[in-house]
């Protein structure tokens, strides 16, 4: 390195220590690294994570023995049951060949009757008893055998003599050709949830970066145009930025990487989508921290080299003014995006759909120049009101407004788009979650009233069992469903069972069409192409052809029953399951409400980023409000102006901002509403946000003036 | 100490003494000046004239001695009453203005009075007037497109605008070209027979200077009156 590079960089390297507002800059340059690090990082391990699961997908997969195959090596058989409404597999084997292996994660094949369970369903199921459903305990589940830590899997042995029809032979487990088990089977492309990431933690990481570069950026601008008159090249201006800029962005990697460290250390689970990180893969990808790091640091510094050129247009030593500045076309742009978004739903779904997304963004960025020539002129009519009234701190806070927009525009923009985040978050989220609150509620009424068991083992002999230990107040009702399927299937059972259920119990004609809830569902549950449900009637249930399923009836609203009732169906039918009525729809919509969990969790990281944005630009304003003030405060010794001044400048235009951003954001949720006809607005969450952005506006105006108060007691004229 | 105007005391130091960071500033510093009368404040950079300036404005507090604005000892005022005292008696012209730049020259001069509690309408009329007489143009032309000695002497017009009896200048012709310089310097030491006030101006412009009543020199701690 040559002595000069050396020298400006060292330039740099004091600058960054000794400028006005270096340390709020330093720690904005700090935080902006940190977040873009672990939000590059958080890729790593989204990568690490899909790597590691395709692995053990690989490793542990069935391999299916081929329909030609007369001595598969084991038989297989997948059930799906649920704790609660969040569903899992429950995979039957039964190895027949000394050779064959167990499973990735069981140390040994599982005796006749017991069971494998991961750790993430025994804790989850623990108030379901699930350790006693499927037979004994024989042991967990280990890590290789586990797509993550957090998944909830079941290994079981059936006790069951002979009798494997419906079961599938494999040749072993892992290998080439395998099948997907467990939580595999739902999971979203790794390109599709990178993207989200970028689209989220990505795009916050830049608006932090650019606050954080650009603050307090007068000094520097004139700086760079001082060198660039003195003869210094784009690498010289460069190489002194640098130099004030690699601090703070290496200690932000450090403070960045720090999240990763702690999943090589112990397996995280995330808050809100709950899912556990494995730290052994985050330890295989261990490899490409460093230059991933190192891509975070080169990229803080190229938005800092870049973000500091030369004013082509050439300035004055004179103070700048905005009026004017903001170019029309952003305007223009902006009315188009509105345009796109209006005529939606006037236009064939996919390019309503295109139109709906196109729209949305460009009206969103466009809306800074937009404000900007609104706050601009609002700035312009606070002063001249000021002016004929003769408030002094309107007066300051108007000119400065029309002088230089671009600091509210800055604010009330975050504002803005954070509302507009939440909001369509929500909105989001509560389409995704529509169909599976149907299902709740549905399940809601009729709790565990009809639960309906079925399994390839429902013998004469087993029933009597599972009959025997039923909760009182509980009936068994048969279920026999011809093979012919434009036969209707029959219900098997008496009177006694049907009490209430339906309203007439005589004869061989009983309708489930006229009777309660309980019969609604059963009819809905077994009709087949709108034939009525035949129920045949017998004290006896020896008279029972044989069934295919059993339905055990109860209380219209009794609850608790479905983990009592499950485990004694496990206990007395090999490969039992258990159905509520309504649990498919549930558990179908438990993968969106997943989703659902996600976007909430990034929104929330989002916004936090957007916030602390937010609060470095308004400190870096404080700094400019504090040196323009202090020595009129100082003569005048009238403090409570300040406060005016911070009022008029920053909270009376946030404050607008937030009235402008909740009733876009409320205008474009319900416009999403109507058009997706799905979802809604939720009014009560628009008003905490209001109150939240409103507090936080507050809060910044208050800061402001408080920190211009501090500084006019320490200025004092210094020339000599 | 003598005087050859003959006025009310303004402004009177007994005795100051200030160490800063160790190093004695002021020994024991003396000085009067009365109404009408014009002083220069001179000596070599870091001796010490803008923090005696600090003083007078009760900006920095002394170790010891004591100092009269208007008859009265502002060190022993608290600082409620300090600023109060500040605000009716002192007004200061700093070395570069000081300026709101968004603002009009209008509206500059206008927010001292109106912070010193003066209504609206004398506020803008008494503005208007001052920078009239003061030659600066009263369009809406922002303070910060004005030249160099238009700014000053907008700063000039803020300090005279609530009348102060004493009025301090700290280097005020120091970043202005000749011509500028001389019109500020003009500006400036008619005021104290034309409003009746003491003027104490820090310079090392000796042409500024030489326009003075009397002259101090800050040396060794001690000012020491070179010219009566």
């Amino acid at each position: 390195m040559s002595p000069l590079w050396r020298q400006l960089l060292r330039i740099g390297f004091a600058a960054g220590r000794g400028a006005p507002g270096s340390r709020i800059r330093f720690a904005g340059l700090l935080l902006a690294s940190a977040v873009l690090t672990t939000t590059m990082l958080a890729g790593l391990v989204v990568v690490a994570t899909y790597d590691g699961r395709a692995q053990r997908d690989a490793a542990r997969g069935p391999v299916p023995a081929g329909d030609g195959v007369r001595a598969p090596a084991a038989w297989l058989n997948i059930n799906r049951d649920a704790v609660g409404t969040v569903p899992h597999s429950v995979i039957h084997v039964e190895p027949l060949a000394e050779s064959i292996d167990p499973p990735p994660g069981l140390p040994r094949w599982p005796e006749r009757g017991e069971v494998f369970l991961s750790p993430a369903l025994l804790e989850a199921g623990s108030s379901e008893r699930i350790l006693h459903r499927y037979g004994t305990f024989a042991g967990l589940i280990g890590d290789a055998g586990l797509s993550s830590p957090g998944e909830r899997l079941a290994y079981v042995r059936p006790d069951v003599d002979g009798g494997y029809e419906g079961w599938r032979g494999i040749k072993r487990f892992g290998g080439v050709d395998t099948m997907l088990i467990g939580d595999s089977r739902d999971v979203a492309p790794i390109g599709q949830f990178l993207t989200m990431l970028a689209a989220t933690l990505g795009v916050a990481a830049a608006v932090l970066l650019v606050v954080a570069v650009r603050s307090g950026s007068a000094a520097r601008d004139r700086r760079t145009e001082l060198l660039a008159a003195l003869g210094a090249s784009w690498r010289h201006r460069a190489l002194l930025n640098v130099g004030e800029g690699v601090v703070p962005a290496l200690a932000g990697a450090v403070i960045g990487l720090t999240p990763y460290l702690v999943t090589l250390i112990t397996d995280v689970r995330l808050p809100g989508p709950g899912f556990v990180i494995d730290s052994d893969d985050t330890r295989a990808w261990l490899w490409a921290v460093p230059p991933t790091v190192a891509g975070s640091v080169v990229f803080v510094l190229l938005a800092i080299v870049t973000l500091h050129r030369v004013d082509a247009a050439g300035r004055s030593g004179r103070p700048r003014t905005f009026a004017g500045r903001v170019p029309r076309w952003r305007l223009v742009a902006g009315v188009a995006g509105l345009v796109g978004v209006v005529i939606t739903p006037y236009l064939p779904r996919m390019f309503g759909f295109l139109a709906y997304l196109g729209g949305t963004a460009v009206l969103w960025a466009a809306l800074p120049s937009a404000s900007a020539i609104v706050i601009q002129r609002f700035g312009g009519a606070m002063a001249a009101r000021a002016a004929k009234a003769g408030y002094v701190a309107m007066l300051i806070a108007g000119r400065w407004t029309a002088a230089r927009p671009g600091i509210v525009v800055r604010l009330t923009g975050v504002i803005v788009i954070g509302i507009g985040i939440v909001v369509q978050a929500q909105v989001w989220t509560s389409r995704l979650g529509d169909s599976s609150e149907r299902a709740l509620e549905f399940q809601r009424s009729l709790q565990d009233s009809v639960l309906v068991v079925s399994s390839p083992y429902l013998d004469r002999e087993s029933i009597e069992s599972f009959a025997g230990d039923l909760p009182v107040g509980s009936a068994l009702l048969g279920v026999v469903a011809p093979e012919d399927e434009t036969q209707p299937r029959r219900l098997w059972g008496s009177c006694a069972a049907l009490d209430g259920l339906v309203a007439d119990c005589a004869g061989n004609r009983v309708s489930l069409r006229d009777g309660d809830i309980r019969a609604q569902t059963l009819f809905g549950q077994f009709r087949r192409s709108g034939d009525d449900v035949h129920v045949r009637l017998t004290n006896e249930r020896s008279a029972w052809p044989r069934v295919q399923e059993l339905v055990v009836v109860s209380a219209v609203g009794t609850g608790g029953l479905a983990a009592h009732v499950n485990e004694e169906a496990h206990r007395a039918f090999a490969m039992a399951e258990l159905n509520r009525p309504g649990d498919s729809w549930a558990q179908g919509s438990n993968r969106l409400t997943t989703i659902s969990a996600w976007v909430v969790f990034l929104v929330t990281i989002v916004l936090s980023v957007l916030l602390t944005a937010m609060g470095f630009s308004s400190a870096a304003e404080f700094l400019t409000f504090t040196a323009a003030l202090a020595p009129l405060t100082v003569l005048t010794e009238r403090r409570r102006f300040v406060f005016g001044v911070a009022a008029w400048n920053l909270v009376v235009p946030c404050l607008i901002a937030v009235s402008a951003g909740v009733a876009i954001a409320a205008w474009q949720g319900n416009f999403f509403v109507a058009m997706s006809r799905s979802g809604e607005l939720s009014w009560s969450l628009l008003v905490n946000v209001a109150v939240t952005a409103a507090v936080f506006s507050i809060a910044i105006g208050v800061a402001g003036g408080a920190n211009a108060v501090r500084g006019a007691a320490r200025w004092r004229p210094v020339a000599d | 100490m003598v005087s050859r105007v003959h006025g009310r005391s303004v402004l009177r130091i007994e005795k100051l003494r200030l160490a800063v960071s160790g190093r004695h500033l002021f020994g024991t510093l003396s000085c009067e000046l009365r109404s009408g009368e014009s002083a220069v404040l001179c000596g070599p950079s870091g001796t010490g004239k803008t923090t005696l300036l600090n003083c007078i404005m009760g900006l920095t507090t002394p170790d010891d001695g004591a100092i009269y604005v208007a008859g009265e000892n502002i060190l022993e005022m608290p600082k409620r009453r300090l600023a109060e005292h500040r605000r009716t008696y002192i007004g200061m012209v700093f070395q570069f203005g000081e300026l709101l730049p968004e603002l009009s020259p209008v509206e500059n001069v206008a927010i001292a009075a109106l912070l010193a509690g003066q209504p609206r309408r004398k506020a803008y009329q008494d503005a208007e007037a001052l920078l009239g007489d003061l030659g600066v143009p009263v369009s809406g032309t922002p303070t910060g497109l004005l030249s160099g000695g238009e700014r000053q002497r907008t700063a000039v017009a803020r300090a005279l605008i609530t009348e102060p009896v004493l009025l301090l200048a700290d280097e005020p012709t120091g970043a202005l070209d000749r011509e500028a310089r001389e019109s500020v310097a003009d500006l400036l030491f008619t005021l104290p027979r034309v409003r009746d006030c003491a003027l104490l101006v820090v310079t090392h412009d000796e042409a500024v200077a030489g326009r003075a009543d009397r002259r101090f020199d800050l040396r060794g701690g001690d000012l020491a009156e070179t010219r009566a």
